[in-house]
């Protein structure tokens, strides 16, 4: 009897305070401003730091044009999965979280059998500068995401968590391939991948107060 | 396509009722925010009862859930289903509660003789003295014996580390925890 009065009061509470409130958009209209500004930065950082010389020969690359597909396509996907699992029930759509992590697994393949084939040649130069490269191209995309999700209420927030790392790593990997010249596996693997792995670790275990609501 | 008589008189569903509530609520509609609720409510609670160690957890569990709908109610898309979004909640809400109580559950200790701990927590109260009687069998036994048992039994430490501990041998670790489990057997017979 009590424990009905009490949820009684809590609706009758809730119901004062309700306001015509204004329904979140389409997730893949919420996403849109996300990557215009997010590509706009990178694009706008990429010209201050500066191009690689070799830019212009290396778009004839054929590997590198792939990597760069890739790392694009899985960054676009994960953004769009995590505007979908930025509201409750996108557990219902587990696909949308399918088409980044296999992007993410091709290109862990794709960097192991280059490691084998060329070996990791992992020079300490542009280690430093990379890495404080690769910190700035992130942030704008990896804030704007969380404040994406925030704007939702989500219900996994791990693997929200891991989408948000993945969109912000995908577009930093690209903006760093078009700045260094170094194509070594591993200076990309450790320079230009393993911050934002080491950033989507802290953020997984951090995801439940990161997302809280 | 026309439409029988029969199909316009049909009862809505529990799925259609709430989303048309959740409609109405969002454009500030108290009285259908407030059936709303109080259907969820109801709803919600004899959901999670079942799954519930304690049925006491089930009324905290509820409001939470409330709660949630009211801060998530932005979140719902009326060209979607209802319940798959209020089940995300239920089960977020839930899965939430019991991993902060059994997070907590370590530091609070209590003994057996706190008679709210026996209401809230011993399913079969007529036994519970029984739990006392192995308490007492186990203060009789000589103090090295007793705090291996605790510690392989009670506590998990594997025999390796207990072993570790108290500077014996695995096997005699295990020799001592299963002679004293059978003497408790026995003093318990």
């Amino acid at each position: 009897m009590n424990e009905e009065r009490n949820i009684d009061t809590v609706i009758n509470g809730l119901c004062d305070e309700l306001e015509p409130c204004k329904c979140l958009a389409h997730p893949f209209v919420r996403v849109l401003p996300f990557l215009g500004v997010a590509i706009i930065y990178i694009a706008a950082l990429v010209y201050f730091i500066g191009v690689r010389s070799d830019l212009p020969q290396k778009f004839a690359d054929a590997s590198f044009m792939f990597e760069l597909f890739l790392m694009a396509f899985m960054s676009i996907s994960a953004a769009i999965a995590s505007s979908y699992l930025a509201v409750p029930g996108a557990c219902e759509k587990k696909w949308i979280i399918v088409p980044p992590l296999t992007a993410f697994g091709i290109f862990c393949v794709w960097s192991l059998i280059r490691a084998v084939s060329e070996g990791m040649h992992m020079p300490a130069l542009h280690m430093d500068h990379c890495m404080g490269e690769g910190m700035f191209m992130a942030i704008i995309p990896m804030t704007m995401m969380i404040v994406l999700v925030r704007n939702g209420a989500t219900t996994s927030p791990k693997i929200t968590a891991l989408m948000n790392a993945l969109a912000a790593a995908g577009l930093g990997y690209v903006g760093l391939r078009f700045t260094c010249s170094m194509d070594t596996v591993g200076h990309a693997t450790v320079s230009h991948l393993l911050p934002y792995v080491v950033i989507g670790m802290i953020m997984g275990l951090g995801a439940r107060k990161l997302f809280k609501w | 396509m026309t439409t029988s008589p029969s199909n316009t008189n049909t009862k809505p569903t529990d799925e259609q009722r709430w989303h048309e509530y959740a409609v109405k609520a969002q454009s500030g509609n108290k009285r259908a925010y407030n059936a709303l609720l109080k259907e969820i409510a109801s709803f919600a609670r004899s959901y999670i009862l079942s799954s519930l160690a304690n049925p006491e957890w089930a009324d905290d569990i509820t409001q939470e859930i409330l709660i949630s709908v009211h801060k998530s109610l932005h979140t719902y898309s009326a060209d979607r289903a209802f319940r798959p979004w209020l089940m995300s909640i239920i089960h977020f809400r839930r899965t939430d509660y019991l991993r902060k109580y059994y997070g907590a559950r370590g530091n609070k200790q209590t003994t057996l003789d706190n008679a709210d701990f026996q209401r809230a927590n011993v399913t079969n109260p007529e036994h519970a003295g029984e739990y006392k009687d192995i308490e007492a069998a186990l203060a009789d036994l000589p103090e090295n014996q007793r705090k291996v048992f605790e510690m392989i039994k009670i506590q998990g430490y594997t025999a390796k580390e207990v072993a570790g501990e108290m500077g014996m041998s695995v096997s005699a670790v295990k020799v001592s925890a299963h002679r004293t489990a059978k003497k408790l057997k026995e003093a318990l017979e």
